[in-house]
């Protein structure tokens, strides 16, 4: 029992405090927004404490210099854009700007509370911030007067303490002329007025008394300087309404002509210095003073004659010196209001509480299209922002992750611009996996997201070229290949790569890979030119083996942006394609200004004498090749050391000698050379034929013949030496000249190395492209299989379609639903 | 004499009755088969193929680029994605907490037709009645037909070949709208 008893209690209390919760007022609670012009608002809260009681039409004073930050960077200059609602966010109020400095960050404000609680708190919002706005009419709904319902008579704020006015804020225009010489002073409430001359006043029209309850209340400060009658009120030629006696410093009224003063029995000396709020509200025939908002006494008398003058008496002599926010009602304000007024006046920062700025901006607008461009690594996420909401979007862009919903805090990237589609690169992803996509943006009040939307990345190929979009198959021609090569250098004329290739490669042909026919033993490339926007290229790699009775399948991949192109050095570097027995390489791909680079790891670039890039050949045998005058340019290399015994050598070339020039000069080809006759050269044409030597000059051996009918176009030129015997020239992979049964080799060290002339003598005059050195003698079958590569690639191999990851195989099916709850109750096994 | 009689009668009735029961089994099966044919596309031979995809309110766009397409699909719905063996796939769609759900079971299929045995062999013998061809909206060829279930029950397939692969939609029978509404967002990249 005792038991159910606590649980009873408990429950109780749970529903009090969700009761309590309920009732209770609370500015984060969203309300309705008054207007979308106004950009601000912040929330007032009259605190139910400070409020005497129930209270209806209180007009409620707010020291602007409260209001919260940002508030003096958006209100208007004049503050005419302030407009009150209720709690609701939206019913308005009426209000009066009555000061406003921007530039001092202060003001006074007044609202007309439709009604105030002392048993729980009073909301109200303060707008600001709309450019466009300006201050009411004082006689418009919500402007000044109607702040002032019609029980007040006449209220007086005396302005800001730089110029004294005598403005009646009411409907009554009661406005005080101003005698004597008062000035404007700061006041408890902004500005006040001080009334210190002997004829200083203000002299209203004539407020009647006759047969009506009144309520007087001002604000003075003590101590006083004048120590005789201190009137501030009294009639055009009747009684004091408030004021203290001469003397006796007493406070009380003043019946004229009749019974004289009538004392509160409240002696202002007694109060600390500084401003105090004094209030006169007739009782009957009898007048309640109050001081600071407390009951101090009654006088036994309530004037029946008029107010016309205000803060001395007509006569003199009597001033209230420091006064402050006057206000006269013809009713009995009751002791509540009295407090109450006191409170908001006094402290209005403990009167009520001010919330932080609100911005009328909600967070954006996003919504996610579909992702584009998906690969395996990479996709195209796509958003649009459809509203700022107010507020300027800072950032926006896409969010990605393999679960649910993703946020900034997940994988993100930017985009450009505010507001409309936008676009962002999804990057690093893993292929075959289901990413979670939302597009967001940023505004000053938070970020918003769209729907959550999925994808898939494209499967990867195996074996280490996950990340890789694509791949072909370069299958190798069996006919085409002389006999059983090993690591011959395979030359691919990238423009004969599928549809596709040049949109999925990267610029500079670096992500290239190529792989022996199993897709994943990778082998040496070299990408000796690469140009993207015109879909050509020069691409060689090192075929571990050729056969010449079955087609060798090589694979090239492509399409991974995030690879970028090997080291030379790498172990699948261009310096690895030339491992063979290859010197010297040159693709003449280069601007022979420059240095003309050396592909195998001996470095022996060349630089070109009296050359640029206007030497350039395009469109020569592969890539670019360069051309000589036959005057003065060359390449040379004069540190370059050739061993001088004993030597293996093939030089290859690709030769368009100019036909005119042919028969008359002597062109030569290259020259290692020194001192004496020592050389190896090769003069390709001399007056016609052609000479190559190996050993001492202008003997035997050399292989010498006519060179008729090679001119004017390319052919393919090898010079071979086995270094004891055999001289060997091929003219277009055919073996046309040679001296098998002589030898000879340089007897000493030959040192520098020239092309395109026979040492600063006998010039080439036409083109040169893809010149090769090998220290060893190249087979016949070699020469035939170069040359069917170099003079036309498309037919040295075959080029497969553009491949894309798949898997294969033909699978069973698996229902893999669940059933939902078609299976509840049942029993599932998986 | 009369009693052989009325055992041959007996047996011509009763394999009458057999006969139309297989029949009508048959006949109801084609005939539903027909009906739902109706729903996920047009006999027309001149449907539009398109691969933009919108995405209607109240609906997730879903996008695989390996499989190369795309569909939107009702966001009650949660998405379960497994790789099948030799390539193949399943996403399914559904709605624990409903009637609602499909799957999608993906492929390689060099043909050019979907054969009686891949049917049979998918649906463990269980497809009924005739398959009905159909032009989807995005201009594929499907079949549509039922099969069935020990534990989900009837089904509704909807089967059609696409850049290689055989995509076999499978939902529950009696929502041919809902997923000829589904199928219908279906796009080929």
């Amino acid at each position: 029992m005792k038991k159910t008893g606590s649980l009873l209690f408990l429950c109780a209390l749970a529903l009090c405090c969700l009761f309590v919760t309920a009732l209770a007022p609370s500015p984060a609670r969203a309300a309705s927004w008054y207007n979308a012009s106004w950009s601000y608002r912040a929330a007032i809260t009259v605190q139910h404490g400070q409020v005497g009681g129930s209270l209806t039409d209180f007009p409620v004073y707010v020291n602007l210099a409260d209001m919260p930050a940002g508030f003096w960077s958006a209100i208007n200059s004049d503050c005419g854009d302030i407009r009150v609602t209720e709690s609701d966010g939206t019913t308005e109020v009426p209000r009066e700007v009555v000061t406003c400095s921007v530039a001092g960050q202060s003001g006074e404000l007044h609202f007309k509370a439709p009604a105030l609680s002392s048993s729980s708190d009073s909301i109200f919002y303060i707008y600001y911030g709309d450019s466009g706005a300006s201050d009411y009419a004082t006689s418009a709904t919500y402007g000044a007067q109607n702040v002032w319902d019609s029980n007040f008579k006449g209220v007086w704020h005396l302005k800001n303490g730089s110029t004294l006015s005598g403005a009646d804020s009411t409907s009554n225009a009661n406005n005080g002329a101003i005698n004597g010489s008062p000035t404007a002073v700061a006041g408890q409430v902004d500005g006040a007025g001080l009334f210190s001359g002997s004829s200083d006043n203000l002299a209203i029209t004539s407020i009647p008394l006759s047969g009506v309850s009144y309520t007087i209340s001002a604000w003075f400060k003590t101590p006083f300087t004048n120590t005789s009658y201190r009137t501030l009120t009294r009639g055009a030629a009747g009684d004091h309404q408030v004021l203290i006696e001469a003397g006796t410093n007493l406070l009380g009224d003043y019946d004229n002509g009749g019974t004289n003063f009538h004392s509160s029995g409240f002696n202002v000396t007694t109060l600390a210095n500084g401003w105090h709020f004094v209030t006169a509200a007739v009782n009957g025939s009898n007048t309640d003073f109050y001081v600071d908002g407390s009951y101090v006494g009654t006088a036994t008398f309530k004037s029946s004659s008029d107010i016309s003058y205000l803060a001395n008496y007509q006569g003199g002599s009597q001033e209230w010196e420091y006064t402050d926010e006057i206000r006269i009602s013809n009713v009995s304000r009751s002791a509540a209001w009295i407090s109450t007024e006191y409170n908001n006046e006094s402290t209005p920062s403990t009167f009520y509480s001010v919330g932080s700025q609100e911005s009328s901006a909600t967070s954006p607008t996003v919504t996610t299209s579909a992702a584009s461009s998906i690969t395996q690594t990479t996709a195209t996420g796509n958003g649009n922002v459809t509203s700022d909401g107010g507020a300027t979007v800072t950032e926006r862009g896409i969010v990605w992750s393999t679960s649910a919903n993703p946020t900034t805090a997940d994988s993100k990237a930017t985009a450009a611009g505010t507001t409309g589609a936008f676009s962002a690169n999804i990057t690093g992803l893993s292929p075959s996996t289901l990413y979670h996509v939302r597009a967001y943006a940023t505004n000053s009040v938070g970020t918003s997201y769209g729907s959550d939307v999925t994808f898939t990345t494209s499967a990867g190929f195996a074996g280490g070229f996950e990340d890789w979009s694509n791949r072909v198959a370069v299958t190798v021609q069996h006919g085409q290949v002389g006999g059983a090569l090993t690591d011959f250098p395979v030359y691919v004329d990238l423009s004969d790569m599928p549809a596709g290739f040049w949109s999925a490669v990267n610029s500079d042909c670096g992500d290239i890979r190529v792989t022996e026919s199993d897709g994943t033993t990778e082998v040496p490339r070299e990408v000796a030119a690469c140009n993207t926007g015109g879909d050509t290229g020069e691409l060689y790699f090192k075929a571990p083996a050729l056969s010449s009775s079955s087609d060798s399948t090589f694979y090239i991949y492509y399409g991974d942006s995030g690879a970028s192109d090997y080291a030379t050095s790498a172990t699948y570097g261009a310096q690895n394609v030339w491992t063979n027995g290859y010197k010297s390489v040159y693709h003449f791909e280069q601007d022979p200004s420059g240095t003309v680079l050396d592909s195998t790891a001996n470095h022996f670039d060349l630089a070109g004498s009296n050359m640029d890039s206007s030497n350039e050949v395009a469109g020569a045998v592969a890539g670019n090749g360069y051309s000589f005058n036959g005057v003065d340019e060359q390449l040379s290399d004069t540190s370059e050391v050739w061993p001088n015994s004993d030597d293996q050598i093939t030089v290859q070339f690709w030769n368009n000698i100019t036909a005119a020039a042919s028969a008359e000069t002597n062109h030569t080809v290259f020259r290692w050379t020194t001192s004496g006759t020592e050389r190896a050269s090769a003069h390709v044409t001399w007056a016609g034929d052609m000479y190559f030597d190996f050993g001492t000059c202008c003997t035997n051996p050399r292989a010498n013949g006519s060179y008729a009918g090679y001119t004017d176009k390319w052919t393919f030129v090898t010079l071979t030496s086995n270094g004891s015997t055999q001289v060997r020239s091929y003219l277009n992979g055919v073996k046309t000249y040679y001296n098998d049964t002589t030898a000879d080799n340089p007897n000493v060290d030959l040192t520098g190395f020239y092309i395109g002339s026979g040492a600063n003598t006998e010039y080439q005059h036409g083109s040169l492209d893809e010149f090769r050195v090998s220290t060893v003698e190249r087979a016949p079958e070699w020469v035939a299989t170069d040359y069917n590569n170099e003079s036309s690639p498309s037919t040295f191999y075959s080029v497969g379609v553009q491949e894309a990851p798949s898997g294969g195989g033909v699978p069973a099916r698996i229902l893999r639903l669940k059933g939902g709850i078609r299976l509840k109750g049942h029993i599932r096994l998986f | 004499m009369r009693k052989i009689t009325f055992s041959i009668i007996g047996l011509l009735l009763l394999g009458a009755l057999a006969g139309g029961i297989l029949w009508w089994k048959e006949y109801s099966s084609t005939a539903s088969n027909a009906s739902a044919a109706a729903a996920f596309g047009s006999a027309s031979q001149n449907a539009s193929s398109s691969s933009a995809l919108g995405v209607p309110d109240g609906s997730v766009a879903y996008q695989n680029a390996h499989y190369g397409f795309s569909l939107a699909y009702p966001k009650n719905l949660s998405v379960s994605e497994r790789s099948e063996a030799a390539g193949s796939y399943t996403v399914s769609f559904e709605d624990e907490h409903s009637n609602q759900g499909f799957q999608i079971f993906v492929l390689p299929y060099a043909d050019s037709q979907i054969s009686l045995s891949r049917i049979q062999e998918d649906t463990h013998n269980t497809a009924a009645g005739t398959p009905q061809e159909v032009v989807l909206q995005n201009g594929a060829h499907a079949l549509v037909f039922e099969s069935s279930d020990p534990v989900l029950g009837p089904l509704r397939e909807v089967w059609f070949l696409h850049g290689g692969y055989l995509f076999e939609a499978t939902g529950y029978a009696g929502e041919d709208e809902w997923l000829a509404g589904i199928l219908s967002t279906l796009r080929f990249n």
